[in-house]
């Protein structure tokens, strides 16, 4: 912008051999693009690569407060030892892989039922008002879902529990029990997001040949049959990608829902990898083992999802993809 | 052929009802919360908390939350992060992805692979936070802006959006001697504006729910956004509900729980606001735009960054059914003017998948022979 030089690659610069100007005259004349690209290239830099980098250096350190990260000591291996033989965290470690695993036996065909359904729904006004009922609450944040969640389970004034109450039996201390910190965090977590989960599976049932259910419904096929023949193979793929990912968040058990609906009561099967990270490794100033923990979470995650990829592709034949 | 008929009936009745219980559910949560939220404290004690519908309804609560300068406050934080922060993230987005889109750029390749590694390898909570600090954002409004201002799928959603532009319109731009920004400007943004809106909107409802980052990043409580404020209103280890019992000291006539509904109810209305506007969009590929990233991704990490490769074929399918805001105009009108002499009926068929169609194909021919 600063200085109007001719855009078009001007014809004076014959001096040089020509191969090894090209890509020397080919970043010139991008130069401006390299300059809008500029803001973008330093936000990853400091605000993605920066942290990563961090994380690399913090996990092999013993990072006290008020010690900068380049003068505290190297510890090597120290902090990964920590984490697998502190009792505590190795439990967090195990909660993390039970509710994550959970999750995903409990969310995964839900949505992949209800696509299939929307798919196969006849009327295509009532279609849509009913598909734009089930993606609301995606849209809510986790606190929103907590105060909800609240005001059917909560002990003294709940919904359920008012109903428990109706019907003769004793009211339930949801929130408060070890037993029940689990069903309703997963079930609210479906609750949330099993509308929002059909859409990537409806954008694959929606290029589905249709002469394929023609084909099938000629042949006999009645509609659970044409549900096994035509649509669950038309979808396999993504339903491969989507399984594929969620494996990939193995260690990710959704903390940000956890926080706030966990407390010391439920502590014991209620403290995962992201909670545990936030209450010990921020407040509590555990940053270096807070950060292997996170390092290790983030390690296993990208090697799932490579994995995973490389496995359905040996498999099926075509990958996830 | 009558039993069939019977059978789609009983599995049509049998799907509307288990869709419509599910949409029950999703919504019934709702009205029950608005219940609650307009209950009198009287009514409350008196049917024993178990009310769906007020009989005497009251805005008392919404009153009292209006009155607090807390709730205030935190919903211009909210309001104002919501569209601070969009706004940034779209331009840094329109302008990265618009580089990213120039398939003669070198390095280009590069660049992409840094971005979208992002999306499989994060630094974690703790070297994050160490960076807002060093960063010097702690207790700054912008903590909760810059460390998430560009979000990898969005910025590849929109560069695929402008690779797939049809060539003929830069093409003339540039041999009118269009620069780089006012190509951008009046031509890319304009073409990419549904894509960007997209974006946008999603990224506003992301900021209006975000909280966590004010948990890690602020401690002047003056600067927390409404869905803070919510959490320490709700949660039960709350340690201030202070806001909430400066709120109920003044008021007998609602309870605590009526408070707390009309204050979730307060935190849904904004989203419930943008949602028709982010219904436009749900259809048009943000998803599969991100499941593209992915594929990108893996392929980029497998053989090698293929910089030179990408310049003849993208590594997708290009004409793509799933993605409608993303699919490219069909080339034959974009190579030539649209003339007379083409009519669409000239236009050569769409290619199908081979194998779909060959599969297709003998059922078909069935039906034209048990028709005759």
């Amino acid at each position: 912008m600063a200085q109007p030089v001719p855009a078009a690659p001007s014809v004076s610069a014959p001096e040089a051999p020509a191969a090894e100007v090209t890509l020397w005259r080919r970043i010139v004349r991008h130069r401006m693009l390299y300059l809008m690209f500029l803001p973008v290239a330093v936000y990853y830099i400091v605000f993605r690569y920066w942290p990563i980098g961090l994380a690399w250096i913090v996990a092999f350190k013993d990072l006290k407060l008020g010690m900068g990260v380049f003068d505290s000591a190297w510890v090597g291996l120290d902090n990964f030892r920590v984490m697998f033989e502190d009792p505590e965290i190795v439990n967090v470690l195990r909660n993390t892989v039970e509710i994550s695993l959970l999750r995903i036996v409990v969310g995964f065909f839900p949505p992949i039922i209800l696509a299939i359904m929307f798919h196969d729904l006849s009327s295509g006004k009532l279609k849509k008002w009913l598909q734009s009922a089930v993606y609301i609450p995606h849209f809510f944040s986790w606190v929103i879902i907590f105060g909800i969640v609240f005001a059917f389970f909560s002990t003294g004034t709940g919904f359920v529990n008012n109903v428990l109450e109706a019907m003769g039996l004793p009211r339930v201390e949801f929130f408060l029990s070890e037993g029940w910190f689990r069903p309703i965090l997963i079930g609210s977590a479906l609750w949330k997001e099993i509308g929002w989960s059909t859409i990537i599976y409806l954008a694959a049932l929606s290029t589905i040949d249709a002469q394929l259910y023609e084909a099938a419904r000629i042949d006999g096929a009645g509609p659970i049959r044409r549900i096994f023949a035509v649509t669950l193979p038309g979808i396999l793929p993504v339903v491969t990608f989507v399984l594929c990912l969620s494996l990939g968040n193995i260690l990710f058990a959704g903390g940000e829902q956890i926080l706030l609906f966990y407390n010391k009561a439920v502590l014991d099967t209620a403290d995962v990898i992201e909670t545990w990270v936030y209450r010990e490794g921020l407040s509590r100033l555990q940053f270096s083992v807070g950060t292997a923990v996170g390092l290790f979470q983030s390690l296993i995650g990208m090697v799932v999802i490579l994995a995973g990829n490389t496995l359905a592709k040996r498999y099926t034949g075509r990958g996830i993809w | 052929m009558k039993s069939n008929s019977a059978g789609e009936r009983a599995y049509q009745i049998v799907i509307h009802l288990i869709v419509l219980l599910v949409a029950a559910s999703a919504v019934f949560p709702l009205l029950y919360v608005i219940g609650m939220s307009l209950t009198t404290k009287s009514e409350m004690i008196a049917r024993d908390y178990f009310v769906i519908v007020p009989h005497a309804p009251t805005l008392e609560a919404y009153k009292r939350i209006m009155s607090s300068s807390v709730i205030w406050h935190s919903f211009v934080v909210s309001v104002l992060r919501s569209t601070v922060g969009p706004l940034l993230t779209l331009t840094l987005t329109a302008i990265g992805a618009y580089v990213l889109a120039q398939r003669t750029l070198p390095g280009r390749g590069i660049f992409l692979f840094f971005i979208l590694a992002t999306i499989l390898f994060n630094g974690g909570l703790i070297p994050t936070y160490l960076v807002v600090e060093q960063t010097g954002l702690i207790d700054s409004f912008w903590s909760m802006i810059l460390p998430i201002m560009v979000d990898s799928f969005g910025l590849l959603v929109i560069k695929i959006f402008i690779e797939n532009l049809p060539d003929g319109l830069t093409e003339s731009a540039r041999i009118d001697g269009a620069g780089d920004w006012s190509m951008l400007w009046r031509i890319v943004l304009p073409l990419a504006a549904p894509a960007l809106a997209a974006i946008g909107l999603f990224n506003l409802v992301a900021h209006w729910n975000s909280w966590f980052d004010a948990l890690l990043y602020l401690n002047d409580k003056s600067l927390y956004p409404l869905q803070m404020v919510l959490k320490n209103m709700l949660t039960i280890d709350s340690v201030s509900g202070d806001s909430m019992n400066a709120m109920l000291k003044t008021s007998q006539s609602i309870s605590t729980e009526t408070l707390k509904m009309a204050a979730v109810v307060v935190g849904i209305i904004p989203v419930l606001c943008v949602y028709p506007f982010l219904q436009k969009h749900f259809a048009k590929g943000m998803y599969m735009g991100s499941v593209k990233g992915l594929r990108h991704l893996l392929l980029l990490s497998k053989g090698g960054i293929p910089v030179k490769k990408e310049n003849v074929t993208p590594p997708w399918p290009r004409p793509s059914p799933l993605v409608p805001c993303l699919a490219p105009a069909p080339a034959t009108e974009t190579a030539t003017r649209p003339s007379k002499h083409r009519r669409p009926a000239a236009r050569p068929p769409p290619p199908a998948q081979p194998g779909k169609r060959a599969s297709s194909r003998p059922g078909a021919m069935r039906e034209r022979r048990s028709r005759s």
